[in-house]
């Protein structure tokens, strides 16, 4: 019996084609998917699949570690201890906010942690913190919590792979300590991450004085260091680039990914956010070859390959007159000749308003030439500073390299505090190998592929354990200050330094110390513990950065840009983070594993993304395996044929495929690294063949969440241009086809006490997905594994839905978060046949889950399908550290059980206890309920709150005129709205004029199916306009 | 020997019983806390007024302090 295809009553009227992937806009979808809602196979639990999705599961999530030993008994046996002698503050039940910071992207972002019972639950962001305005966080930063209770952590220091204990270990260090000492450091090489920790540093000072030929290497996989030696050309001395995209006008991003990955991605979320309100919509551009979260919120974007993105900065330099910077060379087709001429006006008319962003990939020649084109626009002290650098040791690549080949030699002992070298290292520093020619320290959270290779591992204090400070990327010093005491005995790395100088100190004394100058000695403990509490110490004034800004030394940076020599290959390569490993410390972090990639949305792996054409030319389809060659080394790698990537030019991702990482980590996905070669940096040239068919079994497609869930003809994204806006500013509501009035066969509910509802801005939203992991994290959502996701069965309470439009080769992106939108008139309520989903008196849909038998009638009715089901049970085998990390408010479901987004209820829950204590009238005022992707979002997208409040921000925006809600003509009224998106084109580029939206005729006669010709709008349907 | 018994059915319905009617079951300004044998008028169900759509609805009581007794009625006040 065949299915009928769905009838779309309103229609997008804005002739727009979004479309989720290739085979649905060149129409070769089967029409078995299209008739499907769900993929082959995704609500049946056959015998066999079960069996290795389980057993595969099991494999993944199987404790070894089990807390009670009653195997086979249903009711475990837990002791239940009162607290005689309570901790100071805790009420049991009521969880504490603790202040602390961590060091990720190269700056330090102050966080504030949840701790339930002592134990940490949830990061989010420290809204005092300059690098985090608003307390938003990312994917990473969320993730980070779950790092700390991997059940894969190293538990105890080894000495060649055997088990010993600290004091082994301290006695070890000691003795190695005094040696070195008695030779005055000869020999010894201290290799760090890119470490911000003024106490380390502080440490590390002393070590240099006892030591004095110490060597030092700051090294990460992705680091600033060409950013920096670009500054250094440009200015005569490495300096930081900070940004403040608040003010801009123009923002460009050269091949930089700052909105996710790079800089400080939260405060340039939030700045990003306010440069694009509504009420002066700054212009995007973007110039990239894999497209990006950044590329994908640009009003133009310039594909074109990452090593000729330095002649396009150069040819934009000529038409602005800045000739030091235009001698990169490079090949611009009309298209980008286009872009160019474009941009260089849109630069050259918003002096000082306007900032150029050039991302961490690009070599330092084409970020001195950036430096220049800033400085001659009058960016500088006004959208971009340079800062002093935090340390001065030699860093990046080159040094590891270097210092890899004095290993044996000149290098005899070599102390490893954190990072994973012997993973990450460039090729040619052969790091893995070379660590056999010394004695190798190395202190880790985890007993990875360096700690394989050490003579001594000792198990790392996970920031989240030990007492610590930092410093950003602008000089703002915060503590990090432990949310539990260390799980495994773990030490922090100045404590280990310390060991190593044959001093005993403590962390917590070590901090102390170092902060003593910093806030003086009068009233220190008083400051002490204000900064503790607050989490920042803001700086005040800051007489490095000089008000004119450094001068650029124009000669250096043209003598840079002709010297510089693009890669030139068959196929360009380039290596960039992973989003779900980073550059390869998270690979055993489930969550992020499960979380797709935002713009692949791949899951469990990574991938080469390959543009149509350039698949098609090397004969290769989705999902089989390509051989990449850069230099000597090969490797195999699936693909993935990705909308947006430019012409031969190959993205991969570095970060998995590790040989020693954990039950998630080992073995999941393919290792790139061998193809990151310090000479060549993270473009390259190289050669690309068809390899193998592609990996059979549960690996035989890549696990991908976007392919389903269509938009099917239905206005469900909404945006318009700047100049459509002013003419119409309601022009949301008219891009669905105008329908009857609407009756329900219910009467309508007065909702008179508190009315909940949330809308989400598209204008902010950037698709980072941040709020997807911060739902995860709070409300205890399980992870299914790969074959889940194959099957659709992610369990993500809130996705991040992105759709392309426009071209196939050159797409624009578009995301918007989905959840649950607590209808109203809910379809899923009315139909369940135990009555386990009801509506609450004060707009919410409750999920009530041991009512719920698991007849999946409420998924099969919900139009947004946002409904997740409990396929297997996803938690039995949960490790006892990792149900030490869920969120004790929230029930965590077993199989069988349909769950949804609550809109954190326990949150709203707990918000109205407060309340009934705090005011007279028991009411919750505004802002004091957020919801975990609200808090979560960097650019504050998401607004939730109390409809019934007029004062409420979120009342004011559900009376905002971009407002419209999904699906209107269903008369299922949702409580959660969308804003629409204004876009900025420039008018030579693209379509920058007022366009007439929608129906001319009024809804009056009630007829919503108008005769063929009479709804075409007056611009061309469909058509690309900036081609 | 000594038993335990139990006394309550600890049902579902035994909470909501008193969520329903909360006023039966508030202690009164006057009685002390310290009074272990005072036990409430009625325990049956019992509406005492119309609320909207004909839910019936407990008058709120109030607490010495001058707080309302509101306890929730929907699934999500308990179950999250």
């Amino acid at each position: 019996m065949s299915k009928r295809l769905p009838v779309v009553q309103g229609r997008d009227l804005s002739g727009k084609t979004y479309w989720r992937s290739l085979a649905e806009r060149e129409g070769t979808l089967s029409s078995d998917v299209l008739a499907r809602e769900f993929p082959e196979g995704a609500a049946e639990v056959t015998e066999n699949e079960a069996g290795i999705g389980r057993r595969g599961f099991m494999g993944i999530m199987g404790a070894s570690m089990a807390l009670a030993s009653l195997a086979g008994c249903r009711r475990p046996e837990d002791h239940i201890v009162p607290y005689a002698k309570p901790p100071e503050e805790i009420v049991p039940g009521i969880p504490l906010q603790f202040a602390t910071s961590v060091q990720l992207y190269g700056t330090a972002i102050g966080l504030l942690v949840e701790s339930h019972e002592g134990r940490p639950t949830k990061i989010e962001g420290n809204p005092k913190h300059p690098e985090c305005p608003g307390g938003g966080s990312t994917t990473f930063l969320q993730g980070l919590l779950l790092d700390m209770y991997d059940p894969d952590r190293s538990i105890s220091p080894r000495e060649k792979g055997t088990v010993k204990t600290w004091d082994d270990a301290a006695a070890a260090l000691k003795a190695l300590g005094d040696k070195l000492k008695a030779e005055g450091g000869k020999g010894l090489a201290i290799v760090t991450d890119q470490h911000r920790s003024p106490t380390l540093k502080a440490a590390l000072a002393e070590l240099k004085v006892a030591m004095p030929a110490a060597k030092f290497v700051r090294y990460e996989a992705f680091d600033r260091t060409s950013a920096h030696e670009g500054a250094r050309i440009a200015f005569g001395k490495p300096l930081e680039a900070v940004y403040e995209l608040g003010k801009a006008k123009v923002i460009v991003a050269v091949d930089s990914d700052f909105l996710m990955n790079e800089g400080s991605p939260v405060k340039a979320s939030r700045q990003f956010a306010e440069a694009r309100s509504v009420h002066g919509v700054a212009r995007v551009w973007a110039i990239e070859s894999a497209f990006t979260v950044t590329g994908g919120n640009a009003d133009h974007r310039l594909r074109t390959k990452s090593a000729n993105v330095g002649a396009v900065v150069s040819a934009v330099a000529k038409e602005l007159g800045v000739t030091d910077a235009a001698n990169l060379k490079g090949t611009l087709d009309d298209k980008a000749n286009k872009f160019v001429k474009a941009l260089a006006k849109d630069l050259a008319a918003n002096k000082g308003h306007s900032v150029l962003v050039a991302g961490n990939n690009q070599p330092p020649a084409v970020h001195a030439a950036v430096a220049a084109i800033n400085a001659a626009l009058e960016n500088v002290g006004k959208t971009v500073s340079y800062l002093p650098l935090f340390d001065d040791a030699p860093e990046g690549p080159k040094a590891l390299v270097e210092l890899a080949k004095q290993i044996g030699s000149g290098v005899t002992t070599l102390l490893i505090l954190g990072g994973n070298p012997a993973y990450d290292a460039p090729a040619d520093a052969g790091f893995a190998k070379a660590m056999a020619g010394a004695t190798t320290i190395h202190v880790g959270v985890h007993y990875d592929e360096t700690a394989a290779a050490s003579t001594w591992h000792l198990n790392r204090a996970h920031f989240l354990e030990g007492f610590s400070d930092l410093a950003s990327e602008d000089g703002t010093l915060s503590l990090v200050q432990p949310l539990i005491a260390p799980l495994y005995d773990g030490r922090t790395d100045a404590e280990v330094v310390h060991l190593l100088l044959g001093t005993k100190k403590r962390a917590y004394d070590l901090v102390r110390e170092t902060w003593k100058p910093v806030l003086g000695e009068a009233d220190f403990e008083k400051k002490w513990r204000r900064v503790l509490h607050d989490g920042v110490l803001v700086r005040t004034a800051d007489t490095t950065i000089l008000p004119e800004g450094p001068k650029v030394d124009g000669a250096a940076v043209a003598k840079a840009g002709n010297e510089w020599v693009a890669p030139s290959g068959a196929y360009e390569i380039t290596l960039n983070v992973d989003a779900h490993a980073y550059d390869g410390r998270f690979a055993n972090n489930g969550w992020l594993a499960e979380l797709p990639d935002p713009m692949t949305k791949l899951t469990w792996g990574n991938a080469a993304w390959l543009s149509k054409a350039t698949a098609a030319k090397l004969g290769v389809v989705d999902g089989e395996l390509l051989n990449l060659t850069v230099g000597g080394a090969t490797v195999s790698v699936p693909v993935t044929v990705a909308p947006g990537q430019a012409e031969d030019s190959i993205a991969v991702t570095l970060g998995l495929g590790r040989r020693q990482s954990g039950r998630v980590g080992t073995k999941l996905g393919w290792d790139c690294y061998p193809l990151f070669s310090s000479a060549t940096g993270k473009v390259v040239a190289g050669n690309a063949a068809k390899g193998g068919p592609g990996l059979g079994g549960e690996h035989s497609y890549l696990a991908r969440t976007q392919e389903h869930f269509l938009m099917e003809g239905r206005p469900i994204i909404r945006e318009a241009n700047v100049a459509t806006f002013k003419a119409d500013p309601k022009f949301a509501e008219k891009m669905s086809d105008p329908h009857p009035a609407l009756e329900a066969l219910w009467y309508p509910f007065p909702y008179q006490g508190h009315k909940w509802g949330m809308v989400t801005d598209l204008q902010s939203c950037t698709g980072c997905n941040a709020c997807m992991i911060a739902c995860q994290a709070e409300n205890n959502v399980p992870l299914v594994g790969i074959r889940g996701v194959q099957k659709s069965r992610e369990m993500h309470w809130l996705r991040m839905d992105r759709y392309f439009e426009g071209d196939q080769a050159d797409p624009k992106s578009i995301t918007m978060p989905m959840t649950c939108q607590q209808c109203e008139n809910a379809p899923c309520e009315q139909v369940c046949p135990v009555g386990a989903t009801v509506h609450s008196p004060e707009g919410l849909n409750d999920m009530a889950y041991n009512r719920c038998i698991g007849t999946r009638y409420c998924a099969n009715n919900c139009p947004y399908k946002v409904r997740r089901f409990n396929f297997f049970n996803y938690t039995k085998d949960t490790p006892a550290t990792v149900q030490m990390a869920m969120n004790p408010e929230v029930s965590v479901r077993a199989r069988g059980v349909m769950e949804k987004c609550s809109w954190c209820v326990q949150r709203v829950n707990r918000a109205k206890i407060d309340a009934k204590k705090s005011y007279p009238d028991g009411r919750v005022r505004d802002g004091e309920i957020v919801t975990a992707c609200q808090q979560a979002c960097p650019t504050g997208a998401i607004t939730f709150g109390d409809l019934n409040d007029p004062k409420s921000k979120v009342a004011a925006l559900a009376n905002d005129p971009r407002n419209y809600v999904l699906l209107e003509e269903l008369n299922i009224r949702p409580r959660l709205s969308y804003l629409a998106k204004v876009t900025n084109p420039h008018p030579d580029l693209g379509d920058a004029s007022a366009k007439a939206v929608g129906e001319h005729a009024a809804a009056g006669a009630g007829s919503h199916a108008p005769a063929a010709g009479s709804h075409v709008p007056s611009h061309p349907a469909g058509k690309e306009e900036h081609k | 020997m000594v038993k335990v018994i139990q006394t309550q059915s600890l049902s579902m319905e035994w909470c909501l019983d008193c969520h329903r009617n909360p006023g039966l079951h508030v202690r009164p300004a006057g009685v002390s806390v310290t009074q272990m044998d005072w036990k409430p008028a009625k325990t049956d169900f019992q509406p005492l007024g119309q609320g909207p759509n004909d839910v019936p609805v407990a008058q709120a009581p109030v607490t010495p302090a001058g707080r309302k007794v509101n306890p929730p009625l929907h699934c999500s006040g308990c179950h999250r």
